[in-house]
């Protein structure tokens, strides 16, 4: 039953809601808008909210005066932050089934070990890592960025979380069956894991895509900057930078995230709220 | 007989497999946590008691920890943060708990189209969001140019030393606001509807309903929200690197700027690895007190 009754208190809502969405969706529609202008649009004495004149010249820019390929980092990003994610989450998983369903020696002391590395915040192994790297000669290879993401702690706790509530006489029924304890992760507790692993794979895929400090630090050559690294350089001008191109750049950058999103609507946003409500 | 003794060895080779099992399960993940975090994590610890020359080691005792102390700039950075993390977080979070509330109602029409917009930020990549406001927030740019609609005169928002934080603040609360809301959407939903029936026959209005169990239910996601943006702050590096640079006069210099120009742009690798302990032992007490206000309830 719909009520047809007018509140006042209605209309506020629904002002202040729309003043919250039009601050979160206007940027976004700027940063796509801007990439078709030239700088005296960007600057203009009235704001210039339509599309501009200027994509071509801008697009010729990015391509001839940028100093990396963007679609090179746009792969770049895309294969880094995918093979990051199957790897980060595939051992994590597996991990975290162990510390749920299984009671093993070094359990207990293995996972508190763990518990004191998650309090130990990233910066602090930035050098040592770069160290390690450029000594395997790994520098400005995916392998740089891709090994050290493999390790998600987050992603054991919130594994092992959701399946400390995994039903025991699904696993018990699956080994009557003559699974093996491989057989019943892939077969049973895979299958039905799938909000959990959802929730880890886009909030590891989220994490990596954004990440800029370490690829900054172990990707010296333009080949193989991702996004972030690629974006971050077009800062570094004498003058005054053509934002049109800039704005260009981080659009064609954005819109792989945002076809994902499209095919995978449902699971981003239960995903990162099932990453939390546990 | 022969047939009791190869059951038994079958059983027992079955027993092993069984008892094996977790350890296979566990050994990828603990490979790569051992030399992707055990080791950096002890290894850092040695090069900050250490002075990097040439790719050498030197023994250097507490030096490079010593030298801290009267580094103003790396206090700078932590003030900076600090004051970020003051204003930024409480802001941040009561526009989340806000939104999230509104997003909920029942009342509210368009709910799922407001819910893709507010989640729009979260998929724009902290570099590209920082490139934008980095012109939003220039001396013609967006703000500015609406500022002088009211007839406010423009303000240096990237030039000043009051304002450069607040630029920071302002572009991150556009991108983390919307992260926060949804979490909190998560929790509110899972806040069974009878309560509320409930609670209206008791004759408890909205706003008693809202603050004694609305905000109660919330808890612990608005802790944990509050613990995870502290540490974030603390960590901040995108946003001062692309919009500020750090400046004017490192007034937007964060501890983790720092730490990349004290460790890649002069490659003192020794103290760099020095304020990247001490920075983990800041955050460490800070998470602790926070935990420990938020459980006696005196903070939320």
């Amino acid at each position: 039953m719909k009520s047809s009754r007018f509140h006042l208190s209605d209309v506020w809502l629904h002002a202040i809601v729309f003043i919250g969405f039009v601050a979160s969706i206007y940027p976004v529609y700027l940063m796509f808008v801007s990439g078709t202008q030239n700088n005296q649009q960007i600057f203009g004495m009235t704001p210039d909210l339509l599309p501009g004149h200027s994509f071509l010249v801008n697009y010729k820019d990015l391509m001839s005066n940028a100093g990396f390929n963007i679609y090179q980092s746009v792969g770049n990003s895309v294969i880094i932050s995918a093979v990051s994610t199957i790897l980060a989450v595939f051992l994590a998983t597996l991990a975290g089934f162990a510390f749920a369903k299984y009671r093993f020696a070094v359990s207990k002391g293995l996972f508190q070990v763990i518990l004191v590395a998650i309090m130990i915040p990233p910066q602090v192994t930035l050098i040592p890592l770069f160290v390690m790297i450029s000594k395997i000669g790994l520098a400005n290879s995916y392998w740089a960025i891709i090994l050290p993401a493999t390790v998600s702690i987050f992603g054991v706790f919130l594994m092992r979380q959701s399946f400390l509530s995994f039903p025991d006489e699904l696993l018990d029924a699956g080994r009557i069956d003559g699974l093996t304890d491989f057989g019943l992760f892939l077969r049973i507790v895979l299958p039905l894991s799938k909000p959990a692993l959802s929730s880890l794979a886009i909030l590891t895929f989220l994490g990596s895509w954004t990440n800029l400090l370490w690829p900054l630090v172990v990707l010296n050559d333009s080949s193989s900057y991702t996004i972030p690294v690629a974006l971050s350089t077009l800062t570094n001008t004498v003058t005054q930078p053509n934002y049109g191109m800039m704005m260009l750049a981080a659009s064609i950058g954005t819109i792989p995230m945002l076809i994902l999103f499209l095919l995978l609507r449902r699971n981003f946003i239960s995903g990162i709220m099932g990453g939390y409500n546990r | 007989m022969a047939m009791l003794e190869d059951l038994r060895m079958h059983k027992r080779r079955r027993n092993f497999r069984r008892h094996s099992v977790p350890y296979l399960f566990v050994a990828p993940f603990v490979l790569a946590f051992g030399i992707f975090m055990v080791f950096p994590i002890l290894y850092a610890l040695i090069i900050s008691f250490s002075r990097w020359q040439g790719g050498n080691l030197r023994w250097a005792g507490l030096f490079q920890y010593s030298t801290i102390f009267s580094d103003s700039l790396f206090w700078q950075g932590l003030v900076n943060s600090l004051i970020i993390l003051v204003i930024q977080v409480p802001v941040m979070l009561i526009l989340a708990v806000m939104f999230a509330a509104m997003l909920n109602s029942s009342r509210l029409k368009f709910k799922s189209l407001f819910q893709l917009g507010f989640f729009l930020p979260i998929l724009i990549d902290t570099t590209a969001y920082s490139l934008t406001f980095s012109f939003i927030l220039a001396q013609h740019g967006l703000v500015n140019q609406l500022l002088g609609l009211v007839g406010i005169s423009p303000i240096p928002w990237l030039t000043s030393m009051f304002w450069s934080k607040v630029a920071v603040m302002i572009a991150m609360t556009w991108h983390w606001t919307g992260y926060n809301v949804v979490i909190l959407l998560g929790g509110l939903q899972s806040i069974p509807p009878e309560l509320y029936e409930a609670a209206k026959v008791d004759g408890a209005g909205p706003i008693r309903q809202w603050f004694s169990m609305t905000i109660p239910m919330l808890r612990p996601l608005l802790v944990l929200e509050f613990i995870l943006s502290t540490i974030g702050t603390l960590q901040l590096f995108t946003e001062p690197y692309i919009l500020t640079a750090g400046g004017p006069d490192n007034s937007s210099l964060t501890p983790v700027l720092y730490l990349y120009q004290v460790g890649f742009q002069q490659f003192h690798f020794g103290y760099a690895s020095a304020l990247a302990y001490l920075l983990a032992i800041i955050i460490a007490i800070l998470s602790f007190f926070q935990l420990r206000f938020t459980r006696e309830g005196s903070i939320l």
